[in-house]
């Protein structure tokens, strides 16, 4: 299977379980079962399925969605090369054949006329039908499909179809609780206790200003940034207003009221 | 003694025509309140009021008189200098000043960082101003507001963000470690004083567990007042404060030192108050001991960022907020609605529905008044008259309607014969077709498409007794067009993606804001609605700030991509309870600024030919069209939505 092996993953990634996510997951695997990740921004969906990937040892397949994708992007298109038309495998496709688990990153993002195509895949019938190239693919024993997406920020007009949703499993993620994040900051970012301690804090006073005025709070991802230039010896306040505060919003008084609380932690 | 007006007179032919009529009227004042003080300091400073103005706005100029008259109170000689410019400080202090920004523009961010850092529930104010010669203000705070004083100066702290940060993080301190109005029957001034000082420290040291940064925010401003050792109870106090704060600071006065033991050995246990407040009241005694001094009237909390302390004690005067008058309010904006306007026309009266209250917006101290306007809103039909038997004639002269439709990006439109970028599926399939021998589809481009744009529309009708008017002599008058234009709209509109209502207003002092519903978005515009609307008649003033808060939030409950206001007036905001022109244009602009936040458009067309003169404050560039000709109010009107509905 050499058109798959780029996509194994060699080493273990790391991860915190927050429950048991990771059981769950064995258990829908074992059944094939489709699965949506659903979870705010930076707070572990993709690492998450890095690591089962990992430890179920297939190789994943990570496509991050758009607008502008079609369904040839998904399931692959004809190209010409020197000696005539040739078929190219899209990532799906790819993952169908050779068993991998296929992870549609803000699956949302993407058309419902895209997403339909896998629609046969995710039934008894695990088939794909490349109609382009009339074939029909049988999926691999191991194949399982994985989409994401972030139920916060998307509007009313961005969402799953009920056709599409009823076909898949869910696991709800969330930001790990205060000890846990601090660990995961502590692990990622190199630094020491009290520093994660602080950025987790910050965090969670930045979480409560959600829909009053931000529309996510401070994600675990943009703490290990910040946690890092700490590490490589950034100024606290600066390191956290370059990583954090000034990603995080545009409007001046929220600014200000985030260095406020950064203030309150490193001042 | 120098008659009152002398200062104002002295200002007023430099400076006057640089200012706004409420900014020189607010310049009197202060001057007069500095020449109640020393009149020679008034002239001096009146003498130099242009050069001041030069670097300072008029908020920051009144913190620099203020800041001049405290660091020299009681000192004429002081006061001399430093309004004469022949001080140092007093040209530093105008030089920060000069960089501050005005506490209302702070607001917004203390209100978010009260509720990130867990103080949610409670809202941040501004206190309301005091004259300059009162004394310095500190923040008050009860249950659910905190509210902060207009007048610290650069004397309190060289960077006001970091004062407000600091108060703010103090109220916290309060709300979550600290018990309220704890009776304060049998105790003497003094110990309260100094209770609520061991108090403010066991609270804070709390709060640092929390966020460790606080200390040396908190110690900032600490130590600033803690620096001349003299045995008065204000400086016995700010150094005992800052020892409480800062354990690793060295006193050489006995009671500071005994405080600091006590509250040390108290706090072992930082949630045991009963151990602070033994220690605080032994403080209290030695004080007395001492023969301190200790003058409740003129005492205030020594450190700027700590409040008044009025949280923590039940002076048993009566002020239990629950004793209040209930407010105004009948109900929520939007609810307004339904059980009164579900028969229009039934009866020929006007009947009330509900009342709402809004707050309403006085620039001249920078201050949201809260509740008071009272909107009434009003359905019904109003009795039939020959003149309001004229029914509006749907169809009018100029109006076209331009169907609002925007290019839409994501929407593109695949395999088309020419277009701005090439459409790569279709021209792989075209040359694979070629490979193959078939003959390929040329249609290989792509461009982007359009889509309806779905809106809500509010058209907001003036319905003052001006507009009662005829344009021309004998013709129609003015509500007679803002009937017609909004009719013929409606008609036009209905069937769309576009949704409508057609609501009025006029007012008759604050205390009744007329607000009719003539056509909601809900509604369909048969024949009764037309005649409900053909019967409108106008009364009244024109106090718009409150119909436009009234109209956004209406459209709050609309949820279209685009929502928008058009008011239609003949003239300026006006009301018979107001006798400042400047004031309800500027409340209509905050009205319109605050709409805007919530996603709402407002513009403006208006046939006044004065209107040059405040339409643009109100509503902002762009956002109106002053009409020459009211007959063009139909024309107008239905192109203004097409291009709003486009934008």
């Amino acid at each position: 299977m050499p058109e798959i092996d780029p996509y194994v993953i060699h080493s273990e990634p790391y991860y915190r379980p927050g429950g048991n996510e990771i059981a769950l997951y064995e258990r829908a695997y074992a059944l094939r079962m489709p699965l949506i990740l659903k979870g705010p921004t930076g707070c572990g969906k993709t690492r998450f399925v890095e690591y089962m990937a990992w430890k179920l040892r297939k190789p994943l397949v990570t496509l991050a969605c758009n607008e502008d994708m079609t369904a040839s992007d998904l399931v692959g298109r004809y190209l010409l090369d020197a000696d005539g038309t040739v078929w190219h495998d899209g990532p799906l496709t790819l993952a169908v054949r050779h068993g991998g688990i296929c992870y549609l990153d803000e699956v949302v993002e993407a058309r419902q006329d895209t997403t339909v195509v896998i629609h046969p895949l995710t039934d008894t019938r695990r088939i794909l039908p490349l109609d382009k190239k009339g074939e029909v693919v049988q999926a691999h024993p191991d194949f399982q499909l994985v989409v994401s997406y972030n139920p916060g920020y998307q509007s009313a007009a961005k969402d799953m179809k009920q056709s599409t949703r009823q076909r898949f499993g869910s696991l709800e993620f969330d930001y790990p609780d205060e000890q846990a994040e601090a660990e995961i900051v502590m692990h990622e970012a190199g630094v020491d206790e009290d520093v994660a301690r602080s950025l987790v804090g910050i965090a969670q006073r930045s979480r409560a200003l959600k829909g009053r005025g931000l529309d996510e709070g401070i994600s675990t991802r943009m703490l290990i940034y910040a946690g890092m230039l700490i590490r490589d010896g950034i100024d606290p306040v600066e390191g956290c207003s370059l990583a954090m505060t000034r990603s995080l919003t545009d409007d001046p008084d929220m600014a200000v009221a985030l260095d406020g609380c950064i203030g309150a932690y490193f001042g | 003694m120098v008659p009152v007006e002398l200062a104002g007179d002295l200002e007023c032919g430099q400076v006057a025509h640089r200012l706004e009529p409420d900014e020189l009227s607010q310049l009197r004042r202060w001057l007069n309140d500095l020449q109640a003080e020393d009149a020679v300091s008034a002239r001096e400073a009146a003498e130099r009021m242009g050069f001041l103005l030069d670097s300072l706005n008029v908020p920051a100029l009144g913190r620099w008189m203020q800041a001049g008259m405290r660091l020299h109170s009681g000192d004429v000689d002081g006061l001399r200098r430093y309004f004469g410019l022949r001080e140092e400080r007093a040209v530093h202090i105008m030089r920060v000043e000069a960089g501050e920004r005005a506490l209302s523009q702070a607001i917004p961010s203390l209100g978010f960082l009260m509720t990130a850092l867990g103080g949610g529930a409670c809202r941040v104010q501004a206190r309301d101003p005091a004259p300059l010669n009162a004394p310095p203000g500190r923040p008050v705070l009860t249950p659910g507001a905190l509210l902060v004083p207009d007048n610290y100066t650069a004397l309190d702290a060289d960077d006001r963000s970091l004062l407000y940060r600091a108060v703010v993080a103090h109220a916290l301190a309060h709300l979550r470690y600290s018990q309220p109005r704890r009776t304060a029957a049998g105790l003497k001034p003094m110990t309260v004083a100094v209770m609520s000082l061991v108090e403010d420290a066991r609270v804070e040291r709390l709060l640092m567990h929390d966020y460790p940064g606080l200390r040396k925010l908190f110690l900032h401003f600490l130590r600033r007042g803690a620096e001349a050792p003299a045995l008065t109870f204000s400086s016995l106090a700010a150094r005992l404060s800052r020892a409480l704060a800062d354990p690793s600071c060295r006193d050489d006065n006995y009671w500071v030192n005994k405080g600091r033991v006590l509250f040390e050995a108290a706090s072992k246990d930082l949630h045991d108050y009963a151990r602070f407040r033994e220690a605080g009241s032994i403080l209290a005694n030695d004080l007395g001991q001492m023969r301190v001094r200790f003058n409740p009237m003129l005492y205030h909390v020594h450190c700027p960022y700590r409040d008044d302390n009025s949280f923590l004690w039940d002076f048993g005067d009566g002020q239990d907020a629950s004793k209040q008058d209930p407010p105004l309010t009948v109900s929520d904006p939007v609810s307004v609605s339904a059980a009164g306007r579900q028969n229009p026309g039934a009866g020929a009266e006007l009947t009330v529905v509900g009342a709402v209250s809004y707050p309403e917006w006085d620039h001249r101290i920078e201050l949201l008044k809260k509740d008071w306007c009272t909107l009434i809103e009003k359905t019904g039909a109003w009795p039939a008259t020959a003149a309001a038997e004229m029914a509006p004639r749907a169809t009018h002269r100029g109006a076209l309607l331009l169907s609002p439709r925007r290019l839409c990006r994501a929407r593109r439109i695949r395999r088309q014969w020419e277009g701005e970028d090439i459409d790569l599926n279709a021209a792989i399939d075209a040359y694979v077709d070629r490979r193959l021998r078939l003959s390929p589809e040329p249609r290989i481009f792509m461009r982007p498409g359009k889509e309806d744009a779905s809106a809500s529309l509010l058209i907001l009708l003036d319905l003052s007794a001006s507009t009662n008017d005829p344009v021309r002599e004998g013709g129609e008058s003015m509500l007679d067009l803002e009937k017609q234009a909004a009719l013929v709209l409606a008609d036009a509109v209905s069937g769309s993606a576009t949704r409508l209502a057609i609501h009025g207003f006029s007012s008759n002092t604050r205390h009744e804001i007329n607000y009719y519903r003539l056509l909601d978005f809900s509604d369909r515009l048969d024949e009764r609605r037309k005649a409900v609307i053909g019967s409108v008649r106008a009364d009244y003033s024109t106090r718009m700030g409150g119909a436009i808060r009234h109209a956004a939030a209406c459209l709050g409950g609309e949820t279209t991509a685009q929502r928008f206001i058009v008011v239609m007036t003949d003239g300026a905001p006006s009301d018979i309870d107001v006798y400042e022109p400047g004031y309800l244009i500027q409340d209509a602009r905050v009205a319109v600024q605050d709409a805007r936040k919530q996603g709402v458009r407002a513009f403006c067309l208006t046939t006044d030919p004065q209107a040059t003169k405040y339409v643009r404050t109100i509503f902002g560039a762009g956002n109106y069209q002053i009409l020459d000709n009211p007959h063009q109010l139909c024309a107008r009107l239905s192109r203004v939505f097409a291009r709003l509905a486009a934008s």
